[in-house]
């Protein structure tokens, strides 16, 4: 790199509270496992931060199959959870996690407050990790099964009790877009002590088969994810940006459907801090060094000297 | 990518090959072969039967998201890697395709000298154990391409020795994959090959489970023999009875519905016998675990599947 590019490479970095991201750069929880899985494949410490697949207290087997099926320009998914549990994460995973050189976030899931609460104590204990994301679109089992991500009140509960347990941690809250008013959840999850939003989760989908008059999932629902709700997603971030996190100075993780350096770049304007890529991963882990390269390249073309300066820039 | 050989090889990579064949393999479906150079070469030269590909049928170069369809990889069965220089400089691959939707017609529709992105080669092929005196090949539809580079492999490792080799390939009609073409990858390492038609088009009218042990009951010295096989779950169901009736060593490379391929997504399950107590439990609080097709298996012993949990 000559001396003159280097005056010119603008600054890519992101801040959330005391924690910097290289560049603005994230992964999509529960779209690239533990990280390890990639490593032949993408070189994962050019990401601005990492995001764990969901972890709960006890072991999950997940949905009985099929679990995932190809849509118009999307992904419907139906994992349920899947997972190896806290200790075996601990275990397992985390002396991997620990050779990673970005940020790592664990994203937690659980059925009950308490078991929410009862993870993230556990893993705040850790350095290796930098923050935790909640998973709130998850049922909750006290309340009839209803998600937790659907009702402010149980997100104020929820987030709070995680809070008080967190031990200073950066807490992400992950707001789900099948709510009528995705602004009151935001509001709601910051004033209960989130420090970063990220959104959106999956978009509540079904599949038939016609021939057989049956769902094609093993659990009848899944989430949408992919291309086809760029758009939902873009908006969405929008609104919360414009509505609530902006006033209340909480940065945002925008994602849903990224594909590109341009889809990352609208999500940016429409008030993203971050942003962070799901489904693409799974086809084409190298995207990350393209997005990259994407969004530099962009910066200097349009003279910003940092990408924050671009965040919520929609006209 | 970069396809420079390092000194170390790695296990599997994204690599960019190219079109060098592409042929009828039946009415309904295509043999295609593709060329790797450097790295990549050197890569696939390690590869074993069973193992497969995820190929991306569009090009990734276009990064316009309206162009991009369809969205995910699709995974392919290898059906045999021939080294075309002395020093794995050069290797090709070759898949056989049935075309079913937009993924596999894209495919069909390439010409030679054009660019494949494929990530691979992922998952644990067959194992040869070599003490094998009788090997029975049972393949179903698209479970039967693996199983031509399965008979390669065998051949390969099993030069010198007094092994007896029998293939029941099983297919829906004659239109799927050509009888004589079928029978040809299996004869021409002197492996006898039974074919067995759903529609009664070619061959024996049935299933090829059904040929398998019509041929035992006449043969039972065959019943000393170790099974590989790769077919459709009802296939490999009707199978793994039989085999664990008769208590034949088998093994079943299996298909499931795909995204990743590279234990990332977890879609692929099939439900597998536990008996541990970390064993994850039902909302019946019944043990179910799950094995991921594309990073347990795709290979797995049929003793190990439980089949009564399989829908």
């Amino acid at each position: 790199m000559t001396t003159k590019q280097q005056k010119e490479s603008p600054d890519l970095s992101v801040r959330f509270r005391e924690i910097t991201l290289a560049n603005p750069i994230m992964t999509a929880s529960g779209t690239c496992g533990y990280a390890f899985e990639l490593r032949d494949f993408v070189d994962m410490s050019q990401l601005g931060g990492f995001v764990t697949k969901s972890i709960t207290l006890r072991p999950r087997a997940g949905n009985p199959p099929q679990r995932t099926y190809e849509t118009a320009a999307g992904m419907l998914n139906s994992i349920g959870l899947a997972n190896v549990g806290l200790d075996r994460f601990l275990e397992e995973k985390m002396p991997l996690l620990e050779r990673m050189p970005m940020p790592v976030f664990v994203n937690v899931a659980g059925k009950t407050i308490d078991e929410y609460v009862e993870v993230v104590h556990v893993l705040s204990k850790y350095d290796t990790i930098q923050g935790l994301e909640l998973n709130i679109s998850c049922p909750n089992v006290k309340h009839g099964g209803l998600t937790f991500g659907t009702d402010p009140r149980a997100i104020v509960e929820l987030v709070g009790a995680v809070k008080e347990k967190c031990a200073g941690k950066l807490l992400i809250v992950k707001l789900t877009p099948n709510v009528t008013d995705i602004v009151v959840n935001a509001r709601a999850a910051i004033e209960a002590g989130a420090d970063v939003l990220s959104l959106v989760n999956t978009f509540v989908g079904l599949a038939i088969s016609a021939e057989k008059r049956k769902p094609i999932l093993g659990n009848v629902y899944g989430g949408l994810s992919g291309p086809a709700i760029k758009p939902l997603a873009l908006n969405l971030v929008h609104k919360v940006y414009q509505e609530a996190a902006r006033e209340m100075k909480v940065p945002v993780i925008g994602l849903g459907g990224i594909h590109n350096a341009t889809d990352a770049l609208e999500f940016i304007i429409a008030g993203a801090s971050a942003v962070a890529v799901g489904t693409q991963m799974m086809v084409h882990p190298q995207c990350i060094m393209e997005i990259i390269d994407g969004i530099r390249d962009y910066l200097i073309r349009h003279e910003f000297a940092s990408v924050g300066e671009l965040v919520g820039t929609l006209d | 990518m970069n396809n420079n050989t390092p000194k170390t090889i790695p296990r599997r990579g994204e690599f960019t090959g190219k079109i060098v064949h592409l042929s009828p393999f039946g009415t309904e479906s295509y043999a295609i072969k593709i060329e790797l150079t450097g790295t990549a070469a050197a890569v696939y030269s390690n590869a074993n039967a069973g193992q497969f590909i995820q190929i991306a049928c569009r090009d990734l170069n276009e990064t316009d998201a309206r162009a991009c369809q369809p969205l995910l990889r699709r995974p392919l069965s290898l059906a045999g890697v021939c080294n075309r220089s002395e020093n794995n400089e050069l290797v090709e691959i070759e898949f056989i395709v049935q075309v079913k939707g937009p993924g596999t017609s894209w495919l069909e529709r390439r010409r030679i000298g054009e660019p494949i992105n494929l990530i691979g080669p992922l998952g644990n092929g067959f194992r040869l154990m070599d003490n094998e005196s009788r090997i029975i090949i049972m393949g179903g539809g698209v479970g039967l391409p693996p199983m031509f580079f399965l008979a390669d492999q065998m051949s390969q490792t099993y030069v010198n020795k007094d092994l007896k080799v029998i293939s029941f390939a099983g297919i829906r009609s004659r239109a799927q994959f050509d009888p004589l073409m079928i029978q040809s990858r299996f004869h021409t390492h002197g492996f006898e090959c039974i074919i067995s038609t759903d529609d009664g088009t070619y061959g024996h009218h049935g299933t090829a489970v059904e040929a398998m042990a019509y041929f035992i009951e006449n043969h039972p010295e065959w019943l000393d023999a170790q099974v590989f096989a790769c077919g459709p779950d009802g296939m490999l169901k009707s199978l793994s009875k039989m085999t664990l009736e008769k208590d034949m060593p088998c093994q079943i490379c299996m298909e499931a519905y795909m995204a990743c391929g590279i234990g990332l997504c977890q879609s692929c399950v099939v439900p597998v016998h536990q008996n541990s107590e970390n064993t994850p439990k039902n909302e019946e609080n019944e043990p179910v675990l799950y094995k991921l097709v594309c990073t347990n298996g795709p290979v797995f012993d049929a003793r190990s599947i439980a089949w009564e949990d399989y829908k």
